[in-house]
């Protein structure tokens, strides 16, 4: 009988053989059995994972998982915890809510991720007359003119129709209300602002568009543009989120094919790293933090129709905005919650998972709290206010994944707990946990266990283990409190624009790192505590045992945020990323062209390897011409470049790092086109960087940076604080030296009865 | 007649010698057997058979004590009782501050000086027989003992003092009163502090018929449990006329043969002709009565009567629920007896369902101790014996207690279960206080099935210590309440049978209903051998009950209906049918253990076994021992004189049990049911097979035959049960479980795949 006669039927025998497996999770069973029966499993689940056929037994092979972690739940909430007195259960319960909260976020993934859905890009009518019109929002704030010329003039690159294309320039720097404001310099500088964009945008055929008030921030600004735009169709980049020549190409098919699509999401990528990657010296040997979430996770929302708005890289269709009143301005997530507003009306969303655009992340640790505050609180704020399991309209797989992905920011209470707990037995003497140490090795460890292989089994190519846990950790002390703010006023946040393109002229200690450095040091008093209560109450040392390696782990998790936390120095404006390009060099005064080899590129200069022998002895002007085909316009480019520097390499080689000149606006068009135009350039670069190195590899990995840059970290204190000592007795000594000088001259005059 | 301590007991008597307040209300078994074998032995009985343990008892410390107590039946008077103390002392006391004091009831009978000279003590000691009343009476040792005249470690360990318990030796000599007996004496008439009790016969004018032999397992239970812990054994003998009839109630009645008290028993009209006819015309309905045996008026004899069966049968329940001393008189007509209905398990100190009961509710009552080292305050209380015990399940308790002021931070109350350390109250609030529902929690498993006993345990120390700091022991104090709570989890009763154990713990499974309708006692022959055995068998399952077992059915038949049953007899009279699945055929079968105590012999366990041992807390190893089974033999063995006891699932009742009880001879069975009955042999009762021979002093037994399961269970905690027993099975179960879960899901996600994206081209890379 084939199922999709009688789904009906299948469902009822998923349900019976569901209720069964629920009923063998809650039967009760000798620690021994358990603990044989829970290794057995877990060596299963490593065969299936070394046999390599894991996705034929994909689901077998979560289930499995599952179903050790609701063993352990189930004993976990039966089982352990005890009332020892109020500050011992209170500390009891505060944990199991975490642990709670862990457990349902990796069920839900399990479900969201059970079947990812990778598109193909939907191909555009052969007639071009059938094509809707696209009007591009390139919304801004305080970005820079530089930095919005690059995501214009890309913005005008695009490959489509110019009678169906608009760009619009949004910019609410330049309102009414900011050009009247009462503080003179701003008011000018608003003003100054505006008549340069407008002049940009007019020079890149783009249309300048501002408002009056700057009322509701981003979805304002949008929302504003809406009402002075027609277009079928809205592209929505972020200033400084460059998209590829082909973006329209391959995502307005999905609207033309299917009239109730709503959204089409691309992937973020990124061209320079966040904070933590580039402290920790990891951008480009890992996947990048947000590979997860673009990656794995919205193939695996798209699977349920659930596929969010991520704010940028997207297009939308007008008409279903407009029905909804545009972009919605609840929380200050706008993008996820107007995506819910439309699935909610039965619209349908789309996820096509290539990297069209190039962005820029925070430089900075405190740009990347600002920007990640804001995000846990609009999805904290979507919960509380439009909570997805009680919104009408939604089906049950939407509605678990939007929960999925709002209730998954609690995260900064779990962390903390995670981070406390195992201080609260060993500093405080609380009783958070009753189990024996069998009993932890029978339930607790094989649940830990199951869920890292199977998080290493979705995600371990683009998140290698235990990177999650950092990033949550450094995010969790300031995460919490926004959290905690939107408990007790769910519409107080505002949205803070996060800063990009920022530089960073020499390494720093972050200003945040204080909370961090509290902790580490209760985690390094836990040691001490441990060894006392190890030496001291023998009846305890299977517990002390495992919170002492719980503290480890805290430990090196600390370590390596303290390493994240001491900012490294960033002078590059514009971020260069690997290139493999022919091209040919034609310096002034010489004529020959050079066959050189594009290493990497950016929209202001790029680096050219020369092969052995090429480059002339005697080089007689540092201008040139560079020729190069311009895989996005589909012909060759030709730009003048100076060249910077020169470096002969180890095989003989000359490496000439060449900064692009005279770039006038039509010249532009081919730099940016082909420094941001290619999205297969940016494929290639993902495909590279995702791979997995294993959960101990990455657990050493992670061990050995946390080590390295968080003696970095606390060599920079030393030194301040020697810094500090030295130019206070530097600066005490050269008074006491002085007063004594004027004392001893005093003394002499004194002496010899000179007159004063 | 000699009587051993009845080990089951011992505990209990322990806490006894501990406890001196305990002395009023809870006596020990040992020392009631005790004076008997005392009054019987020219030298009287060692000491040790009073104790629980074997070994000297020692006096420890600067104030060491120990007591004993001594029960003395109303119906005795005792004429002359001696101790003959042998003790050894510590070479390092002070001759001249240390002293050994025997008191009995609180009055020290004798002082002995503890010298380091002469360390060995030997003392014949007169114990004054007024000081002895009718009832429990207090033997204590009380050492003072001391190392220097100066001030000094009261805890140190060279001051002590042993008595040899096997050299050390009591007799009593004593003699039973003449009586005037009415029904209100029959508490103290049977009671377990006599020590010429522990034997009745039954006299019935004819061989009992089902229904008289039901109203005489009545009577031996009446009988029994007043008794208590007592064992009692039960005789049958037919009513003979006498030769001349003489005067009294029971003129008619040859009382040459009968051996001690008697039980008359039988339809007015059978007892008419031993009876006086004034007598015979009183019996207006069920009628109990007692009166002095004719010829010797130290012994009684009861009748037990009626105009019918029924109602002897509703006299014999009245002696046995009658336990009041009430009515004074010496004969009663009764109307009616209405037991109520009681729970399934019901049992004196048995908590049996989920809840909470308060300490009270189990015979404890409020107790306070001072000084650092305190008696221990004990709660017994009884399991069902098929209580099944998931491995979360826990005994909680919630304890009401006061402490002093001013203690050592180290002064606790330790819980003992079973004489094992489980669990410990710090005492560590300075200012003392009252704690009110302290928490305390006891895995279940650790319980045992049946008969329990929690030891609190107080050890309370001063802020001071030491030789010469100021010691005082005045706010070493702790009380423990009455309103402590006991919470029983939600249990199972569900076990694997057979099991003669369980059945020697509670009588299980014969005795679950309370008033014993599930139990059918056949015998095999219709001798009154056979007939004294089942009626000893019967009182000895009442007093484990505590209550007797009314409704249970008797004959000489296969029981007509579904119930458990007890059958005797002569191994060659019984019934071949009910032997079919026995795991002996006395005469034709037996079995022999291949191996010693069932261990497979092993290698080393190797590294990895030990780690694990290590790892898993040395819960199961590689060293667990499988089983073996036993050597069969087919031959003509007999039994000669040995009791067999064999328990099987009935091969004619569906799921019931049947424990058999045989022997070569009907004499020799009923004098093997009385070998059994005492705790000797009866606490030692284990597996399927028990054999107990004249000639020893321990039970043989084996467990050959199949197991089955007994009661009921929760789907989840069958589950859990065979899932714990077969880790394998679970993991195998589990795996198809999900495997055809993932399959299912697979093919809904594929459907939905097709519905929700018909129309959407994957790219080819792998997921």
């Amino acid at each position: 009988m084939r199922l999709s006669a009688r789904p009906s039927l299948a469902v009822l025998a998923a349900l019976t053989v569901t209720a069964t497996l629920l009923l063998l999770v809650s039967i009760p069973i000798d620690t021994l059995s358990q603990l044989v029966f829970a290794c057995t499993c877990l060596v299963t689940l490593f065969v299936l994972r070394k046999l390599g056929h894991l996705p034929r037994s994909r689901l077998f092979f979560m289930m499995l998982a599952a179903f050790l972690t609701l063993r352990y739940l189930y004993w976990r909430t039966t089982s352990t915890i005890e009332y020892h007195g109020v500050a011992d259960l209170i500390a009891a319960l505060l944990l199991y809510c975490a642990e709670l909260y862990g457990i349902v976020v990796a069920l839900l993934g399990m479900f969201v991720n059970v079947r990812p859905l990778r598109r193909q890009p939907v191909p555009l009518p052969a007639d071009s007359a059938a094509w809707p019109t696209v009007d591009v929002f390139i919304p801004t704030y305080n970005e820079s003119p530089d930095l919005l010329e690059i995501t214009l003039r890309a913005a005008r690159n695009l490959r489509y129709p110019q009678d169906k294309l608009r760009v619009y320039l949004l910019d609410d720097g330049g309102t009414a209300q900011k050009r009247a404001q009462n503080d003179t310099l701003k008011a000018i500088a608003a003003n100054v602002r505006r008549m340069q964009l407008t002049e940009m945008a007019k020079r890149h055929g783009a249309h300048y568009i501002s408002r009056e008030r700057n009322e509701h921030a981003k979805a304002g600004n949008i929302n504003a543009a809406l009402k002075v735009s027609r277009g079928d169709l809205v592209a929505i980049f972020d200033a400084d989120h460059v998209p590829t020549v082909d973006f329209l190409e391959q995502t307005v098919g999905f609207f033309v094919a299917d009239p109730k699509m709503f959204l089409v999401q691309t992937p973020h990528f990124f061209i320079n790293p966040d904070p933590i990657e580039k402290n920790l010296q990891m951008f480009g040997e890992m996947p990048s933090e947000n590979e997860m979430f673009y990656s794995v996770i919205q193939h695996g929302l798209d699977f349920w129709n659930a596929a969010f708005f991520c704010g940028s890289a997207a297009v939308l269709r007008r008409s279903c905005l407009e029905e909804v009143g545009g972009i919605q301005g609840g929380s200050i997530t706008e993008d996820a919650e107007t995506a819910l507003a439309l699935h909610a009306r039965g619209y349908n969303s789309a996820y096509l998972g290539v990297p069209m655009i190039s962005g820029l992340q925070p430089e900075t640790f405190s740009g990347f709290v600002t920007q990640r505050v804001r995000w846990a609180q609009g999805m904290v704020q979507i919960f509380l206010m439009q909570n997805p399991l009680l919104l009408k309209g939604l089906t049950l797989p939407q509605r678990l994944c939007y929960f999925s992905s709002t209730f998954f920011w609690f995260f900064g209470f779990a962390r903390v707990m995670f981070l406390l707990a195992p201080l609260a037995y060993l500093i405080g003497g609380l009783h958070i946990y009753d189990a024996t140490f069998t009993e932890f090795l029978a339930y607790t460890v094989p649940h830990v266990i199951g869920v890292m292989l199977v998080s290493d089994y979705l995600f371990g190519k683009v998140r290698w283990a235990f990177v999650s846990e950092l990033y949550e950790l450094l995010q969790s002390f300031f995460s919490l409190p926004g959290i905690i703010q939107v408990l007790k006023n769910p519409r107080a946040p505002t949205f803070n624009v996060t800063p990009k393109g920022e530089q960073l002229d020499e390494d720093f200690i972050s200003r945040l790192a204080g909370p961090f450095y509290l902790v580490y040091l209760l985690v390094l008093a836990g040691f001490g505590f441990a060894a006392w209560r190890y030496a001291t109450v023998p009846l305890e040392r299977g517990v002390v045992l495992i919170t002492l390696a719980w503290n480890c782990f805290n430990l090196l998790l600390l370590n390596a945020a303290l390493g994240a936390l001491f900012e490294r120095r960033q002078r590059r404006g514009t971020p260069r990323m690997p290139a493999d390009l022919p091209a040919e060099l034609v310096l002034y005064q010489h004529g020959e062209p050079l066959h050189c080899q594009i290493d990497d590129l950016s929209g202001t200069g790029a680096r050219l390897v020369l092969t052995p022998g090429v480059m002339p002895r005697v080089r007689t002007s540092a201008k040139a011409f560079l020729a190069v085909h311009n895989p996005a316009l589909s012909r060759f480019s030709h730009l003048r470049v100076q060249i910077q520097n020169e470096r002969r390499l180890d095989d003989g080689s000359v490496a000439l790092g060449v900064a692009f000149t005279e770039v006038q606006p039509e010249l532009l068009a081919e730099v940016v086109a082909l420094a941001h135009g290619d999205s297969s350039r940016w494929q290639s670069y993902r495909r590279a960087r995702a791979r997995q190195i294993g959960i101990g590899a990455s657990l050493v990995r992670l061990g050995w940076l946390g080590a390295r840059y968080a003696f970095d970290h606390s060599r920079a204190i030393v030194d301040a604080a020697l810094g500090y000592l030295r130019d206070n007795l530097l600066h005490y000594g050269r008074l006491l030296g002085r007063h004594l000088r004027r004392q001893g001259v005093e003394l002499i005059t004194w002496i010899s009865g000179a007159p004063r | 007649m000699m009587r051993a301590l009845p080990r089951r007991l011992a505990p209990f008597l322990f806490a006894l010698l501990c406890g001196p307040l305990a002395l009023a209300t809870e006596p020990a078994a040992g020392d009631a057997s005790a004076p008997k074998a005392a009054a019987a032995a020219p030298g009287g009985l060692p000491l040790s058979s009073f104790l629980p343990t074997q070994g000297p008892l020692r006096l420890q410390g600067a104030e060491g004590r120990v007591e004993f107590s001594l029960p003395i039946s109303a119906r005795e008077s005792v004429q002359y009782a001696q101790l003959r103390l042998v003790a050894t002392n510590s070479v390092s006391l002070l001759a001249e501050r240390s002293q050994l004091a025997v008191q009995l009831n609180g009055s020290t009978v004798v002082q002995l000086p503890l010298s380091p000279r002469q360390p060995e003590i030997v003392a014949d000691i007169r114990l004054p027989v007024a000081l002895l009343k009718p009832g429990y009476n207090t033997l204590s040792f009380v050492a003072a003992q001391h190392y220097t005249m100066q001030c000094e470690d009261p805890a140190a360990p060279e001051l002590w003092t042993e008595i040899d318990t096997t050299r050390s030796t009591l007799r009593l000599d004593t003699a039973l009163k003449p009586i005037n007996p009415t029904l209100a004496d029959l508490a103290d008439l049977l009671a377990p502090t006599q020590w010429s009790g522990g034997a009745l016969t039954v006299v019935t004018p004819g061989q009992p018929q089902p229904a008289l032999l039901a109203a005489g397992g009545i009577v031996a239970q009446g009988a029994a449990l007043r008794l208590r812990y007592l064992p009692l054994t039960v005789r049958h003998t037919l009513a003979k006329p006498a030769a001349t009839r003489g005067g009294g109630a029971v003129p008619g009645l040859d009382t040459r043969g009968l051996r001690g008290d008697a039980v008359l028993l039988g339809n007015a009209t059978a007892l008419r002709p031993y009876l006086a006819p004034e007598t015979a015309a009183r019996i207006k309905g069920a009628f109990l009565a007692i009166y002095p045996m004719p010829n010797d008026a130290r012994r009684f004899v009861v009748v037990v009567s009626g105009r019918t069966d029924e109602e002897v049968a509703t006299a014999a329940s009245a002696f046995a629920w009658q336990s009041t001393p009430f009515p004074r008189q010496a004969e009663m007509n009764i109307g009616a007896v209405r037991a109520p209905e009681l729970p399934d398990y019901a049992a004196g100190g048995r908590i049996a369902r989920p809840g909470s009961y308060r300490f009270s509710d189990l015979g404890f009552t409020t107790r306070s101790v001072e000084g650092t080292r305190t008696d221990a305050l004990t709660l017994n209380m009884s399991l069902p014996a098929d209580t099944y015990a998931p491995e979360d399940a826990y005994i909680e308790l919630a304890l009401d207690f006061a402490q002093g002021a001013g203690m050592g931070g180290n002064s606790v109350v330790n819980i003992f279960l079973n004489g094992h350390f489980q669990q410990v109250v710090p005492l560590d609030e300075g200012r003392g206080g009252l704690m009110q529902r302290y928490r305390v929690r006891i895995p279940l498993r650790d319980f045992r099935p049946g008969a329990n006993t929690l030891n609190f345990v107080p050890r309370l120390t001063p802020t001071s210590a030491g030789a010469c700091a100021n010691y005082q022991t005045g706010n070493l104090q702790f009380t423990l309440f009455d309103s402590s709570l006991i919470t029983l989890p939600q249990v199972f009763h569900f076990t694997l049978l057979p099991d003669l154990q369980r059945f020697a713990l509670s009588g299980f499974p014969y005795t679950v209903r309370s008033n014993g309708e599930h139990l059918a006692v056949w015998l095999a022959g219709h001798d009154s051998d056979t007939v004294s055995a089942a009626w000893t068998l019967m009182g000895k399952l009442a007093q484990r009950k505590s209550m007797p077992l009314t409704r249970v059915r008797y004959g000489y038949e296969r029981p007509a209906d579904d119930r458990h049953t007890l059958l005797l007899g002569v191994s060659s009279q019984l019934p071949k049918d009910a032997l079919k699945g026995a795991p002996w055929l006395p005469g034709q079968r037996f079995t022999q253990l291949a191996l010693s105590n069932q261990a497979v012999p092993v290698s080393d366990p190797g590294w990895w076994s030990g780690t694990w041992s290590w790892l898993s807390g040395g819960l199961r190893t590689s060293l667990d021992t499988s089983k073996v089974g036993p050597v069969v033999i087919d031959g003509d063995a007999g039994l000669d004189s040995q009791l067999l006891a064999m328990q099987y699932r009935a091969p004619f009742a569906g799921k019931r049990t049947l424990t058999v009880f045989t022997s070569d001879s009907a004499s020799a069975l009923r004098d093997g049911i009385a070998r059994l009955i005492e705790p000797r042999y009866w606490d030692n009762l284990q597996g399927d097979v028990s054999l107990i021979s004249p000639d020893r002093t321990t039970v043989s037994w084996q467990q050959v035959g199949a197991r089955y399961e007994y009661g009921g269970i929760g789907l989840r905690e069958r589950l859990g049960f065979y899932f714990s027993q077969h880790p394998w099975l679970w993991f195998a179960v589990t795996v198809v479980l999900l495997a055809l879960l993932a399959m299912v899901v697979a093919g809904l996600v594929r459907l939905f795949r097709v519905r929700a994206h018909r129309n959407v081209a994957e790219q080819q890379e792998p997921r």
